[in-house]
């Protein structure tokens, strides 16, 4: 996998973070125009950065700095109930809701990553998931609170007392804050932080021997991902309306790590390639709905053993590819 | 009374999470690997049988014989076409190889079988029966009977036969195996190989007593779990793990509530994982710089 | 003034005592050898004063400030740089990248100044690259920058390695095994970069090393080590007749240069 974490070569103040709003809103403006495209397909484009968020938040822990985290589908249900039961009992619009549930995700995603003094590797897997798993079976016992196994129907989002629910509307909002954090993320790891989680990937004693607190970063990285995490599962609250706590669990903790496999990686193109891959594939398979799940873990493991850099690093080892048999055609 | 009642309980349950736990500690003591798809294996076992009562009409212990035979298979499959390519990548992504084996069980599970439960054929009758006032099942007479089975059969194996011997010469220290002739990576496959019959064994005795459906896997967690508690580096250690676990949990679903039960194998986990001192499993390794 | 002092250093392995009772000095503005057989204790040493290895007793003072006990990073933020045996690299990056990470610990910007992307940052950051850049050309890895570390020939590698610890502005540098696996030409050169950033720069270096080239050639001072613990010290001429060191060293030619 041979990305580098930053992309400082080129320039000093290379101001990337704006590169990429403008990107992604150059792609954007054409699904602006409802006339072309369907509600349906709104819907779908809004699922796809919804999940990509989440996918973001695991890019920056597990793809950047290296912590292998299985502890995102408690920070999306973190950010999906948190959000969604403020709103009903404490009437907290979303507007709000989820930035605070975003920060209270920080906050544990933060001592998460403090457990890492501790362990690494296999045991780090197994604690990730272990949160997961806690955090489903108290919002599945906690009736009183959460509905329980039942599920809990989601508040729409309000604007001045209007509902937003089409699929318009809500793509207003999302894609506007998807390309937002995107931004953020990728101004981040394109400075001295991102630096700092690149290097301490790649070699923890050398981190810490050019000033780099290692715990520090790492619990940082965790913050960071439960802040994408439970931002991406507000959204999606909103997108899916019902809340079903088996939809929280380590099975999907487990497709957020596939999703940016398959994606690629490091990067935050990966992300979004990665979800737009997941999301695409129910509708591709038509009448075998069913072997959904089955084909994309046999996608996983075909990306996995075939091409580690997933679907972005063949993206630029297509390029690389691309441009040798160019050059060798030029002799 | 209810203490013995309790006790019986958790030594079933707890025998075959001592199954699984052996399975997690000979792969992880022979690649150094934690095989976090182990779990969906336990779950392939015991559909297997159903496959071929099924679609085969073979009799239940025809079926059981040819899951357990199709499952061995199945783990030599994996070890070669999937964890040996990437036995060369960094250990992270060896932990998601396994997470996606597990998810591709799981998933071709649901696909093919349908994502509710199957019923599956006790061993013996489950109907309670009472002695001196405690109340047990033959069922899970033949599971305790059937998981030490297993386990002394693994030990007379471990102990005796020269494969059993080359096993544990390569877990200890594969360089020097190898340079004494031990086919390692042939041992390696053998390991899992015998890890996916011991994990098909564990699936087909608890089926049973769980709903058997593609979500049964998070038994692997279990048996992690047990793994973990018996120290991770001794395959009696797993053992004793296993019973040590069935018996906490069945003791804390008994006297506090059923939501604690399922909380009791994760809290262990967690405080394992912080308590414990660093180092023991292996990962610190002192990188000499 | 002295730069570190290391008193009654000892630093077991289990069983093992790797450092006896060490007491070492080295002087500001100097250049100090730490020599002896293979499995001496000296990279040991070095780790130890570096924070990788815990220490059983003994206190390590740099500038007069005690380091023995503090983390890794925050003896590397007061100002003590080190290399590697086997030359640490982040091996994903590019040669500038590396260099970036040794330099941007003098930076203070945190998250989210960065997600902002504020003048602070853009000021900081502007700084780390000129660091960067001015170590490497002066290195003469200008053409280098983007290279994939892996890919540059092991004496680039040991270069950018050790513009990445002067990138920080150390006080310190502790050098482990710098010469090793260079060639003749190679180690001369390492011996005018060494002795320019003592006299230009004012740097004090504790270099460990087997290459006698380096040793005898630029050492202010030698200190030899066994099995532990410190058989001689001097200047390089009194530690060569140091009928001490021929003894530790029986059987191996001590002399190259």
């Amino acid at each position: 996998m041979a990305y580098s974490a930053s992309r400082n070569s080129r320039r000093s103040d290379a101001r990337p973070g704006i590169k990429v709003m403008a990107w992604c809103c150059v792609v954007a403006v054409p699904l602006l125009l409802p006339s072309i495209v369907s509600e349906y397909r709104l819907f779908q484009v809004g699922l796809i950065a919804s999940t990509s968020l989440v996918a973001a938040g695991l890019v920056i822990v597990t793809g950047v700095a290296g912590q292998v985290s299985l502890a995102q589908a408690a920070f999306v249900a973190l950010g999906a109930y948190g959000s969604t039961l403020l709103a009903q009992d404490l009437g907290i619009s979303q507007w709000i809701g989820i930035p605070v549930s975003a920060v209270a995700a920080g906050a544990v995603g933060y001592v998460l990553g403090l457990l890492t003094l501790r362990m690494g590797g296999h045991y780090l897997a197994l604690a990730t998931m272990a949160l997961t798993a806690i955090v489903q079976v108290v919002i599945v016992h906690w009736q009183s609170l959460t509905n329980g196994a039942l599920g809990l129907a989601v508040m729409p989002l309000t604007i001045g007392g209007k509902p937003l629910t089409s699929g318009v509307a809500l793509f207003y909002v999302v894609i506007p804050v998807t390309v937002a954090m995107f931004a953020l993320a990728a101004n981040l790891l394109d400075s001295r932080v991102g630096r700092a989680f690149a290097a301490l990937r790649q070699s923890e004693i050398a981190a810490s021997t050019l000033g780099i607190n290692v715990l520090h970063y790492k619990a940082l990285a965790f913050a960071l991902s439960a802040v994408f995490g439970a931002v991406g599962g507000g959204l999606q609250a909103l997108q899916t309306t019902y809340l079903d706590p088996q939809s929280f669990g380590i099975v999907e903790s487990v497709l957020f790590i596939a999703i940016i496999v398959i994606g690629g990686f490091r990067s935050m193109a990966g992300a979004v390639l990665g979800s737009a891959v997941f999301t695409i594939i129910p509708t591709m398979l038509g009448a075998f709905q069913s072997y959904r799940g089955l084909a994309f873990a046999l996608l996983l493991l075909g990306t996995i053993v075939l091409f580690p850099g997933g679907l972005a690093g063949l993206g630029s080892a297509g390029l690389a590819k691309g441009l040798s048999w160019f050059e060798g055609r030029r002799k | 009374m209810l203490a013995i009642q309790v006790l019986l309980s958790g030594i079933t349950s707890g025998s075959i999470y001592a199954i699984v736990a052996l399975g997690f500690v000979l792969i992880y003591k022979g690649t150094r690997v934690v095989h976090f798809g182990l779990g969906e294996q336990v779950t392939l076992g015991a559909y297997l049988v159903i496959i071929g009562q099924l679609y085969a009409g073979f009799p239940f212990y025809l079926a059981v014989a040819a899951a357990v035979a199709l499952a061995g298979g199945f783990g030599f499959l994996v070890e070669r076409c999937i964890m040996r390519p990437i036995s060369y990548q960094p250990v992270l992504v060896q932990i998601i190889g396994t997470l996606a084996i597990g998810l591709a069980i799981r998933e071709g599970l649901r696909a093919f079988m349908g994502p509710h439960g199957w019923p599956f054929e006790f061993l013996l009758s489950p109907a309670p029966v009472s002695v001196a006032g405690i109340f047990f099942a033959w069922s899970n007479v033949a599971i305790i009977a059937a998981s030490l089975a297993v386990m002394a059969a693994s030990f007379v194996f471990f102990t005796y036969s020269r494969l059993g011997q080359a096993v544990l010469a390569a877990c200890e220290n594969p360089v020097g195996a190898y340079l004494v002739g031990v086919p390692v990576r042939r041992v390696i496959s053998w390991i899992w190989i015998m890890a996916s019959v011991l994990a098909a064994l564990a699936g087909i005795l608890i089926a049973p007593i769980i709903t058997l459906s593609p979500e049964m896997g998070l038994i692997g967690i279990k048996g992690f779990t047990a793994a973990v508690l018996g120290g991770f580096t001794s395959l009696p250690g797993a053992v004793a793990g296993g019973f040590l676990l069935g018996v906490i949990e069945t003791a804390t679903g008994t006297y506090t509530s059923s939501a604690m039960k399922d909380a009791t194998t994760f809290v262990l986990l967690v405080l394992v994982i912080i308590l414990r001192p660093h180092g023991l499993f292996g990962f610190a390794q002192f990188k000499k710089v | 003034m002295n730069c570190l002092e290391v008193e009654q250093l000892t630093v077991r392995f289990g069983g093992l005592v790797a450092v006896d009772n060490l007491h070492l000095t080295v002087q500001a503005n100097s250049i100090h050898s730490l020599i002896g057989p293979n499995g001496a204790g000296k990279t040991t040493v070095i780790n130890t004063i570096a924070a990788l290895n815990p220490a059983a007793a003994g206190s390590v003072r740099f500038r007069s400030k005690e380091i023995l006990g503090a983390p890794a990073h925050e003896i590397s933020r007061a100002g003590v740089g080190r290399t590697f045996q086997n030359t640490e690299l982040f091996p994903e990056m590019t040669v500038l990248d590396n260099v970036l990470v040794g330099a941007q610990q003098n930076a203070s910007y945190g998250w989210l100044p960065a997600m902002m992307r504020t003048r602070k940052f853009l000021a900081d950051e502007r700084t780390i690259f000129e660091r960067a850049r001015e170590l490497l050309d002066r290195f003469g890895l200008a053409g280098d920058y983007r290279t994939i570390v892996t890919n540059l020939p092991f004496a680039k590698q040991r270069l950018v390695e050790l513009a990445r610890a002067l990138a920080g502005n150390p006080s310190l540098l502790l050098l482990d095994e710098p010469a090793a696996g260079l060639r003749a030409a190679e180690i001369d050169e390492l011996n005018r970069r060494l002795v320019w950033l003592r006299d230009q720069h004012g740097l004090t270096i504790l270099l460990v090393d087997h290459v006698m080239q380096v040793v005898m050639n630029i050492s202010d001072r030698v200190t030899v080590l066994n099995f532990g613990r410190k058989i001689s010290e001097g200047t390089v001429e009194a530690v060569r007749k140091d009928p001490e060191v021929q003894r530790a060293y029986l059987g191996r030619r001590a002399e190259h240069a």
